[in-house]
């Protein structure tokens, strides 16, 4: 099925934040080990977990629409009949779509503005954290073209909501 | 339109209330043709990501440090550089000057028009323990910015850099998780960092301008008429904050040594400057930079 | 105007059902649009908004949180209050605080408290007889502790919406003692109505148990001891405790309780990223939005608004707890946080109300919004554990709900609850 690439791509992006997050703990754990046990603070690993956070949360932040995830006030939805709750879900998912491609478009100055030089104290260039939002505007955009199809092509594509993912606010 | 002006200070710090006079000249010296608001308190976003917006415009203009400028303009390099100035008086006739001018044109092609700079304070060293000489910085674990250059000063000077949000620095002292830190009068002061680091050596080590910065953008849409006034106000709002900046010095001073503090001056700072030839070496090679640094050594 | 576009299409697309994360991005690009402000400003602070420090110690608390539901620290906890107030009258009730104000104490969030809590407590006092009303409410309400008892992200995310003047240690340490009035409340209010219905009273199982029972909880308490511990003494900066006691817990649910599996640790890992994303997402576009709430330069606005309401500062305090109970009501605690912080501080500053004080009162009401309808994540979590329905447990939640109030009047009018502490150890 043509759709299971998507299915692919959203595995690979929680396969990358898993691997980012437990980074970070090691990443973390060493600038402590490196104070009190090597007298010799690392110096780049505060910048690289900043950098890695983002890895961590801004692609998976997409992904959550797709599963569903974020939370929101789903009433008015619950409350309209099958027709209008596919329009109302079909607008929803334009709004977020064009919202995907603004961030696509309006990051991608920030980073080949900031390309030229390098975060302070880990040497990689700056534009890297601005990076992940191009990704993340990519990935809200495919999604949200999946969505669509889903709505209008085959069954409602509305996982539904398992609330043992809502974490704490 | 409303011009958006940026500033990291609260209120009532000495760049906040010169900046607001700035306004104020500005604003009735062009009879209202330009309209400025000053948001104070780094409330439209922190040091690099506010150069971003002034870089890309969406901020016209403010009171900005050139230390976050460091990797976007090459030729800033040399102003944040230890021991590169004298003293305050130096700085400013070297910024005023044509070393000025040619840092300027620099700024411009990251869209950005410096128009006069502020008394920035220059920063020292402070620890738990006594400081005497350069000797004393040695083996000490200081709390550094997250700056390449002041990891490598701290390091050259023998001692273990130790990068630590700014809020944290207080109860790290404290607890020993690092032996001091590095900074001017105010901060000294203000954060009660004298109280758990009470020995400070005033060695000036770095100076590193802060001034009235505009969007190129911005700057490019005045009348030249309007151009010569708004730079004239930021000329005569860097002379007040630099009064401004002295009485607050002297007024930390007071405080910091009724606290106890104990206070080392007058020493020989080329002792510190001295070992700063790994640091020029390795911030200082590109010829640029190292024709500025020449430069502004050779300027009275 | 701007303002005007800002909030209404944050409302209209909250309504429409849009998360509450998009929405925020979404208004502030509207707004900047019309402003001809440049675009990519929106973006920007979304990546400054995450990029900060202390706020790296949220995915930490979150995974640790994680690590120590799925191997076996939450069950101790469990057994442990269980041995010492089970015996009271409807004791699984109080049991139900008591563990809620001990795991709070690790994981800082109340939907993972009550999600770990949950799973082990509801069907536990189901099968002795206790009403699903009953025990979905208890559950649902002490989580709230999670949120006051250090460590506590929400508590990260304030200071850091206060602009970054107020310590972290210091909330963390004025939140024990409104956290335990919290319990208190609940606990009372579980007692009394378990009476009322006549629940079981359970059997002392003898001191050999207690002793048991706690030494074998202890090793998993021990995480918060060391998260705690580690910011206090000032040896670790938040963060590294956090990182600490993720490594820490995964050292003694593996190699201690041996209770994680490869298995329950990738369920950790995968989840704790999700609950990142979703925190996160929602701090980064919160930014893009309070970007432009002080570019209109709302809060001044509404200090000055409230100071011609009245002068009296007992009214207008509680004008400020009514319209955060009200909002937290429809929205996030994290957004609300983020958004109300600017807003409501300095009219509390004026008013002479200590900023760590300020910051009990917002996670109070703002933790009672997480148990009540239309947006609730705790109801709803718990709920769905319980597999009840939200209105056949909403008719009995208001006792409870009256403990949690009598909590934040204590807390809003009585600043030596919050302060007492920390001005005690020093800060
Ligand atoms: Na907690
Ligand atoms: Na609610």
């Amino acid at each position: 099925m043509y759709w299971k690439a998507v299915d692919h791509i959203a595995r690979a992006v929680v396969g990358i934040s898993s691997v980012a997050l437990v980074l970070l703990v090691v990443f973390t754990g060493w600038q402590v080990w490196g104070r009190y046990v090597l007298n010799d603070t690392p110096t780049w690993t505060e910048k690289a977990a900043l950098l890695l956070v983002l890895i961590v949360c801004l692609p998976m932040a997409a992904v959550g629409l797709r599963e569903n995830f974020h939370l929101g006030i789903d009433y008015l939805t619950d409350y309209l009949g099958p027709k209008a709750r596919r329009i109302l879900k079909t607008a929803n998912t334009v709004v977020l779509g064009f919202f995907g491609v603004a961030m696509m478009v309006e990051s991608w100055p920030l980073v080949v503005g900031t390309w030229g030089r390098d975060i302070p104290l880990l040497g990689l260039p700056q534009g890297l954290q601005y990076a992940p939002l191009i990704l993340t505007g990519g990935l809200i955009v495919l999604f949200m073209v999946e969505r669509v199809w889903f709505l209008w092509m085959g069954d409602e594509m509305d996982p539904p909501l398992d609330v043992s993912r809502l974490g704490d606010i | 339109q409303e011009l958006r002006g940026w500033n990291t200070h609260v209120p009532d710090y000495p760049v906040s209330i010169a900046l607001d006079r700035f306004v104020e000249l500005v604003e009735e010296r062009t009879e209202g043709r330009v309209q400025m608001q000053n948001y104070h308190g780094a409330t439209l976003g922190e040091g690099e990501f506010a150069t971003e917006q002034l870089q890309f415009g969406a901020l016209d203009y403010g009171a900005f440090s050139t230390a976050p400028m460091v990797n976007t303009v090459k030729e800033l390099g040399v102003t944040s550089l230890p021991y590169v100035f004298k003293d305050p008086e130096h700085q400013y006739r070297v910024l005023e000057g044509p070393i000025g001018d040619d840092i300027a044109a620099a700024m411009a092609e990251a869209n950005m028009v410096p128009l006069s700079w502020f008394a920035s304070g220059s920063r020292s060293f402070y620890a738990n323990e006594p400081l005497n000489s350069v000797e004393d910085i040695a083996g000490k674990k200081f709390r550094v910015q997250n700056s390449d250059i002041n990891v490598a000063m701290v390091e050259a000077l023998g001692a273990n850099a130790t990068p630590l949000p700014f809020g944290e620095v207080y109860t790290s002292i404290q607890s020993g998780v690092v032996d001091g830190a590095e900074n001017n009068w105010p901060s000294y002061e203000s954060t009660g960092h004298f109280e758990v680091a009470p020995y400070y050596i005033i060695d000036n080590h770095t100076i590193v301008p802060e001034g009235i910065i505009f969007a190129k953008t911005t700057w490019d849409k005045f009348s030249e008429a309007d151009q010569a006034i708004i730079a004239e106000a930021a000329q005569e709002a860097a002379i007040y904050q630099r009064e401004l900046w002295a009485a607050r010095e002297a007024k930390s001073r007071e405080i910091v040594e009724a606290g106890g503090a104990t206070i080392v001056e007058g020493i020989d700072t080329t002792t510190f400057s001295a070992k700063m030839g790994p640091v020029y070496e390795q911030f200082a090679s590109d010829p640029i930079v190292a024709d500025l640094l020449l430069r502004i050594q050779n300027t009275e | 105007m701007g303002l005007t576009i800002l909030l209404m299409v944050f409302v209209i697309t909250v309504i429409a059902g849009i998360p509450i994360a998009f929405a925020l991005g979404i208004a502030a690009l509207a707004t900047a649009t019309y402003q001809g402000i440049p675009e990519l400003i929106v973006f920007q602070r979304i990546v400054a908004g995450i990029n900060v420090f202390s706020l790296l110690a949220i995915p930490f608390f979150i995974f640790a949180g994680e690590i120590m539901m799925r191997g076996g620290i939450a069950i101790r906890l469990v057994r442990a209050a269980e041995t010492v107030v089970g015996q009271v009258r409807g004791g699984l009730g109080v049991v139900n605080v008591l563990t809620s104000m001990l795991f709070g104490g690790i994981s800082g969030s109340a939907v993972a408290d009550t999600s770990a809590l949950g799973s082990v407590m509801i069907p536990m006092m189901r099968e002795r007889g206790y009403d699903d009303d009953y025990t979905v409410n208890v559950t649902v309400t002490s989580s709230i502790a999670g949120v006051l008892i250090p460590p506590s992200h929400n508590m990260i995310l304030y200071a850091l919406a206060a602009g970054g003047g107020i310590s972290i240690t210091s909330l963390f340490i004025a939140g024990v003692i409104p956290g335990i009035i919290l319990c208190l409340c609940l606990s009372v209010a579980a007692y009394v109505i378990a009476v009322r219905r006549g629940y079981p009273t359970g059997v002392f199982p003898g001191w050999r148990a207690v002793v048991f029972a706690m030494g074998a909880a202890l090793p998993g308490f021990m995480t918060a001891v060391i998260i705690i511990g580690g910011v206090v003494s000032g040896i670790f900066t938040v963060t590294e405790s956090a990182a600490i006691g993720v490594i820490y817990a995964l050292f003694v649910t593996v190699f201690f309780y041996r209770s994680l599996s490869w298995q329950d640790f990738r369920d950790s890992v995968t989840q704790a990223i999700r609950t990142t994303a979703m925190v996160m997402i929602l701090v980064g576009t919160a930014q893009s939005f309070s970007y432009f709430i002080t570019l209109y330069q709302v809060p001044s606005a509404i200090l000055a608004g409230m100071q011609t309401l009245s002068e009296n500062k007992i009214v207008l305090l509680l004008l400020i707890n009514l319209s955060l109970l009200v909002l937290g009501m429809f929205m996030d605690m994290g957004a609300l946080i983020l958004i109300c912080t600017p807003i409501f501080l300095p009219v509390a500053k004026a008013l002479g109300v200590d900023p760590v004080q300020f910051g009990m009162i917002l996670m109070m009401n703002l933790g009672l919004g997480l148990t009540t309808p239309p947006v609730g994540p705790c109801l709803f979590v718990g709920c769905s554990i319980a597999k009840v329905k939200i209105e056949s447990v909403i008719g009995t939640i208001w006792p409870f709900y009256l403990a949690i109030f009598a909590a934040l009047m204590l807390t809003t009018f009585v600043p030596i609850i919050s302060l007492g502490l920390p001005r005690l150890m020093g800060y």
